[in-house]
């Protein structure tokens, strides 16, 4: 299973063509085992870092000694071409009291921006771009299997939300950094979706899917 | 309760009214090009029994070579006779449709689940952005949904009464949505087939055979018409609107050099990929109803953002809510993107109206699931749809209107109306057909002119090539000032990106100007200095 799953996920890899600097990877890893073994006890730990070590990945956030500096311009919230057109409307709105723009046509509108970034990444279209079409219906199978195993199935779904918000924040999305430290959920999803009766019978259509998946890289 | 049930309704039909009613005429700011052009074709079958081409009593509307379906043209002819020429003489048909699916999802839930769920679907659609957007401009797709609704309820209540009656209303309704919008064409008999064989154990063969044969009647005119024009001219609808002919693809097919195999993977898949874009988040929740031409905090999906934790409930519940109904409306809300996947462009269309109903009647139901389960949590629900609607009224009434102008061809009408007062002292009308900030878009301004009273739907049957489109005075084209021979008492309308300039300068003034809805200029107006004596 680890196998099959790992044969997938190296193909999906190299369509993605992306390896991530190794320091990533063992900071990952490090946060990957201390949420695994104690849960969401560690989430006011685990997962702020995981959000800021993303943004990071994403070129939107780095530490300079002890300063911190954002990408401002490439972030959703940050934008300031946001703040203008968010600027238009309150000049605009005249229909609206004076108060009432002054608090409604405020900055925190970008939240919406955000949040439909978030979705865009969250969408089936993304998904079946980033894993192919057999990677995608592995994953749904990994899911549907560990609906036995709920905490384990939340604690891998609150790291890719994790991770989905915060690769959320770009502007313009680089597909193949947005996922990268959401890679080992992902994976054990897929092993999950190996381990199902569904892979087991019908494995010779996945093998095909696997195939088309392939060609069209 | 069934009192309070209609009452409740009233109430949401009516606010629902005044959402799609209000400022019909001026938001969004001008008639669009498909809407001009059912706009023209009714009232020119009104008055001469001809479209704009000069087809007698069409079955398609050749409109702008893509052969509309023709039940919104002829439906429109009492309002139109009543209203007259303007916004309201196209518009409200769409308005009356988008009412009546009110009513209906409302029957309709209240049929598969109960009076909540009725009420709740009924409130959900009423403030449903898309329908909102859709139903205040006349897509014939608006009313081709309405149809399919209202046909739906009908095999519910085939199934649950089994009355003959219903298999013929059934067999009407959505025989007319097939004259009402081009995706019905595909959409129904799909729908026919999965529907028959779900409802094989609980409607006899007899009934379906009723229902069958009364849709077949229906449309077989319809169908006869479209296949006609599929194999006789390639600008026909399906000819034109298929994904494999979209931009760009014929490029890919003939010039890229990706093998064969990859090739009709790519052609094949195409689709699919379509298909589950019609169940992404954000087109759903988030940008996808493209109020504005470039992203905006403000921009909405096809359903307010405060619902999505009630579709999911609904999803996850739809068992135990909708109990023997739940297979027939997952089965809906599955079918109904299927044929706007086809299309190219598919997903950011209106194409998919239809998928409204489903999504909106298992939210109703994961609304009354929660209600009952967590009622405190249900009402913060209702008060989060209310806030957004509220962000989306802004976004819809007040700013959608301001930023659309080129959407809809703005400033034609405007111009209309700037010389009509002196039309009689022209001899000579001439109309730029480009517009835009840089002129980047053709437009049908005859059909303008024609609508608001320039000329005669008989003078329009007239129309030849005369420099230009020549009906009666006026001349329709892309001026090229160095080339314009000089006419006396002549008018200009063209577009802000070209100004007068050459010979003809001196013998021309500048007499007004229309902006566009962003204030930008968009058309100016010159007339000769001969009028002035």
């Amino acid at each position: 299973m680890i196998v099959v799953s790992g044969i997938i996920l190296g193909v999906f890899w190299w369509r993605v063509g992306y390896v991530p600097e190794i320091q990533w990877i063992f900071l990952c890893l490090l946060l990957w085992v201390i949420w695994m073994k104690w849960g969401f006890k560690t989430a006011i730990l685990v997962l702020p870092i995981l959000f800021f070590l993303n943004l990071q990945v994403n070129s939107l956030f780095g530490i300079d000694g002890w300063k911190m500096n954002f990408n401002l311009e490439k972030i959703n919230l940050t934008n300031p071409a946001y703040f203008k057109i968010i600027d238009r409307y309150r000049y605009d709105d005249v229909g609206m009291p004076y108060r009432l723009r002054m608090v409604f046509y405020q900055n925190w509108q970008t939240v919406f921006l955000w949040i439909d970034s978030t979705f865009k990444i969250l969408s089936i279209g993304h998904w079946v771009r980033l894993l192919g079409f057999s990677g995608f219906g592995l994953l749904i199978l990994g899911i549907k299997n560990l609906l036995n195993d709920k905490k384990r199935l939340w604690l891998y779904l609150v790291w890719i939300l994790t991770v989905a918000f915060s690769s959320g924040m770009v502007i313009l999305l680089d597909t193949k950094k947005a996922w990268t430290l959401a890679t080992i959920p992902i994976v054990l999803l897929i092993s999950e979706g190996v381990k199902n009766d569904r892979f087991k019978k019908y494995g010779w259509v996945f093998l095909l899917v696997f195939i088309v998946d392939v060609i069209l890289k | 309760m069934k009192k309070l049930f209609w009452l409740i309704l009233m109430v949401i039909v009516i606010f629902s009214a005044y959402l799609r009613l209000v400022d019909l005429d001026k938001n969004p700011p001008h008639l669009g090009n498909d809407e001009i052009s059912i706009a023209y074709d009714s009232y020119s079958i009104r008055m001469i029994g001809k479209d704009e081409h000069g087809h007698s009593w069409p079955l398609s509307f050749q409109s702008h070579n893509d052969y509309k379906a023709p039940l919104y043209a002829y439906l429109n002819i009492p309002i139109n006779y009543i209203l007259g020429n303007n916004e309201y003489g196209v518009r409200v048909l769409s308005v009356l449709a988008s009412l009546v699916s009110i009513v209906f999802i409302a029957l309709l839930g209240k049929e598969m689940g109960n009076l909540g769920i009725g009420i709740v679907a009924a409130f959900l659609l009423g403030l449903n952005p898309k329908n909102i957007f859709a139903s205040r401009i006349s897509f014939e797709s608006n009313l081709a949904a309405m149809f399919v609704l209202v046909g739906f309820w009908c095999l519910v209540k085939l199934w649950k009464e089994k009355r003959n009656i219903y298999g013929v209303l059934l067999g009407l309704f959505w025989g007319l949505s097939v004259w009402a919008y081009h995706t019905e064409r595909g959409l129904i008999p799909i729908m026919v087939i999965v529907f028959s064989l779900l409802s094989r154990k609980n409607i006899s063969i007899r009934k379906l055979v009723v229902f069958w044969t009364t849709l077949l009647v229906v449309v077989l005119p319809i169908f006869y018409d479209f296949i006609n024009l599929t194999l006789t001219n390639s600008n026909g609808r399906a000819n034109t609107q298929i994904w494999f002919k979209g931009p760009g693809s014929e490029d890919f097919y003939n010039n890229s050099n990706v093998g064969l195999v990859k090739k009709i993977l790519v052609l094949v898949l195409g689709p699919i990929h379509n298909y589950l874009a019609h169940f992404s988040f954000d087109n759903n929740f988030t940008s996808g109803t493209n109020l504005f031409n470039q992203r905006e905090p403000l921009d909405v999906g096809w359903f307010l953002l405060a619902t999505l934790p009630i579709l999911i409930v609904g999803l996850v519940n739809v068992k135990n809510i909708f109990g023997k109904w739940w297979k027939g409306l997952i089965v809906f809300w599955l079918v109904c993107p299927v044929i706007p996947a086809l299309t190219f462009g598919g997903v950011a269309s209106v194409r998919n109206l239809v998928f409204l109903f489903p999504t909106i009647l298992i939210m109703a139901g994961g609304w009354w699931n929660l209600y009952k389960k967590y009622g405190m949590v249900a009402k913060v629900i209702v008060f989060l749809i209310l806030i957004n609607f509220i962000v989306f009224s802004r976004a819809y009434y007040v700013f959608y209107p301001i930023t659309s102008g080129n959407n809809f061809q703005y400033g034609y009408k405007q111009a209309w109306e700037f010389i009509k007062p002196n039309i009689d002292k022209y001899e000579r009308v001439v109309v730029e057909d480009r517009f835009g900030e840089f002129g980047q878009f053709t437009g049908v301004p005859h059909l303008y002119f024609g609508y608001f009273g320039a000329f005669t739907s008989e003078e329009m049957q007239l129309r030849h090539d005369g420099g230009g489109l020549a009906i009666g005075k006026y001349r329709f084209k892309y001026v090229d000032w160095n080339k314009e021979v000089y006419f006396p008492k002549t008018v200009y309308i063209v577009s802000a990106i070209n100004p007068i300039v050459g010979h003809l300068r001196d013998k021309f003034k500048e007499v007004g100007m229309i902006r566009n809805t962003d204030f930008k200029q968009q058309f100016l107006i010159y007339e000769t200095k001969d009028l002035d004596n």
